[in-house]
């Protein structure tokens, strides 16, 4: 187990927190020390709206260690409403059939088992069709 | 640029190489894979006395529970005292410790440099070999999101047939091509492929199937080096020289990049090698192009200028991968860059021997979907 890896990302993974680039205004996901747009310092926290479409997706038949219980899943890569884009899964799909430019939004869910003799069990975001 | 200016005599040229058969090594350690390869590409090159020995290794400080390779493999392959360490960069750890070697003795600093690529997989598990490979993801933001080496190819992928309006077939030239040449190395691990058995494959993660990627094995591949200059002017004509070096990276995650399908890394180190071996892409005469998966060798000739933006599965009239390349020979991860090279230069030695016409190869090694590209040009 991870904990203080997990303790510093739970920000962004409960509340999707990123950044907005004080000197150009980007918006910036996953936060981090030099804006790409503009090249300058970036530490002003942002609270995304988890409202995004999808840009590209794939479901995987073979799973990792720690995802087997959900095999197959599907991940995509989100671009949100302001621009960044995010690697997460999909979920909730029922019978809906995955396309890109599909709506989605953001949801709290489980991740993964994080593989240890306890089961510690990993939450972050993930991404379902906006209902 | 100070390698345009410099004296042809300068120039890395291979005194020798040798490679080991790819496939699943039980019986082998990771010792014995890099010290034999090391012994017989030496013994190639006349056994001259090296003075460094860099290595190419992703993945052994996890599967072979062992690192510092430099000190392990070069005392073990006889060479006590000489300097060693190793490259990492994923897939690209090969191509690595040879830039390193090149620039070793073209600055003068080193005289004779051996490079070693070598990669044990068949020490664990086919699955906990699998999830080594996700090593090279963004652990905090992809990994841990169970995206996967695979996963990260077919969404390019996914974006490149829909942006192009192609559907899944339009690769099923580039791995053919691949495993057809593979027919004829007698290195490679083969997979006996026709085109039918590519069609019916099983999906890995859409788009991509299982023969749409490389299967992971073992390997060890070495090469020696030294400057034009050291070498008796009589001798110096039937040696391959590298005319050509040059690296570069693009954002390591998927989703940093403003756009999946223009692979920059492999488009900037290829320029850069090109100009610093005065040459033009007219100029190359066959190219060794990384295919770890297929979308890496469509997105990579289109990245480097080949095959127009749409178009890099159209490989017919381009002399590609000739020894089978990733797809077809197995791919020993970081030891691969090594075996490009190594055959390559093999390959030109023999055509100009046969019909005395010198030519030019590019040689490209890629990690991460296009996050590092290390490329070379080898001249006959
Ligand atoms: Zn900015």
């Amino acid at each position: 187990m991870e904990t203080p890896r997990h303790w510093r990302l739970k920000k962004q993974r409960y509340a999707l927190i990123g950044e907005e680039c004080p000197h150009c205004s980007a918006k910036i996901f996953p936060p981090r020390d030099v804006c790409p747009e503009c090249g300058l310092e970036a530490k002003t926290a942002y609270q995304f709206s988890g409202k995004g479409e999808v840009f590209s997706y794939t479901t995987m038949n073979d799973a990792p260690a720690g995802f087997q219980d959900h095999t197959p899943y599907s991940i995509a890569l989100v671009k949100l409403e302001e621009g960044p884009i995010v690697t997460a899964q999909l979920t909730d799909l029922g019978d809906e059939k995955i396309r890109i430019g599909m709506p989605v939004e953001m949801v709290t869910r489980k991740l993964r088992n994080d593989g240890d003799e306890r089961g510690a069990i990993l939450y972050g975001y993930k991404f379902r069709p906006v209902l | 640029m100070t390698q345009n200016s410099s004296d042809q005599n300068d120039y890395p040229v291979l005194l020798g190489s040798a490679v080991l058969p790819i496939g699943e090594h039980w019986e082998t350690s990771i010792r014995d894979l890099g010290g034999r390869a090391i012994r017989l590409a030496l013994a190639d090159a006349g056994n001259p006395k090296p003075d460094a020995v860099y290595i190419g290794n992703a993945y052994a400080s996890v599967l072979s529970h062992q690192a510092n390779l430099g000190a392990l493999l070069t005392e073990y392959a006889g060479l006590e005292g000489v300097e060693s360490c190793t490259f990492e960069a994923a897939g690209a750890s090969g191509a690595a410790a040879f830039r390193a070697a090149c620039q070793a003795v073209q600055s003068g600093m080193i005289d004779v440099a051996v490079v070693l690529g070598v990669e044990k997989i068949t020490e664990c598990e086919d699955s906990q070999a699998a999830q080594i490979a996700n090593l090279e993801l963004n652990y905090e933001f992809e990994t841990s999101q169970g995206l996967t080496t695979v996963m990260q190819a077919a969404l390019i992928a996914q974006n490149y047939l829909h942006t192009y309006g192609l559907d899944r077939s339009v690769f099923k030239s580039v791995a053919v091509n691949s495993f057809l040449n593979a027919a004829g190395n007698p290195n490679a691990m083969i997979r006996s492929m026709t085109e039918a058995r590519y069609q019916a494959q099983g999906m890995l993660a859409d788009p991509l199937g299982v023969f749409d990627f490389a299967m992971l094995a073992d390997g060890a591949a070495a090469i020696v080096l030294t400057r034009a200059a050291l070498v008796p002017a009589e001798k110096r004509d039937g040696l391959i020289r590298v005319c050509g070096s040059a690296g570069a990276i693009a954002p390591l995650s998927l989703h940093d990049r403003p756009d999946l399908i223009h692979w920059s890394a492999a488009a900037q180190s290829a320029a850069s090698a090109l100009r610093r071996a005065g040459l033009r892409l007219a100029n190359i005469d066959l190219f060794e192009i990384w295919d770890g998966s297929v979308i890496d060798a469509v997105l990579a000739l289109e990245s480097i200028g080949v095959c127009k933006p749409g178009h890099g599965w159209q490989v017919d009239p381009v002399r590609l991968n000739l020894t089978g390349g990733c797809l077809g020979r197995g791919n020993p991860v970081g030891a691969s860059g090594v075996y490009q090279l190594a055959e390559i230069s093999t390959l030109l030695k023999k055509e100009k021997l046969e019909n005395g016409t010198p030519q030019k190869a590019l040689v490209q090694a890629i990690a991460g979907c296009g996050a590092t590209a290390i490329t070379h040009i080898l001249a006959s």
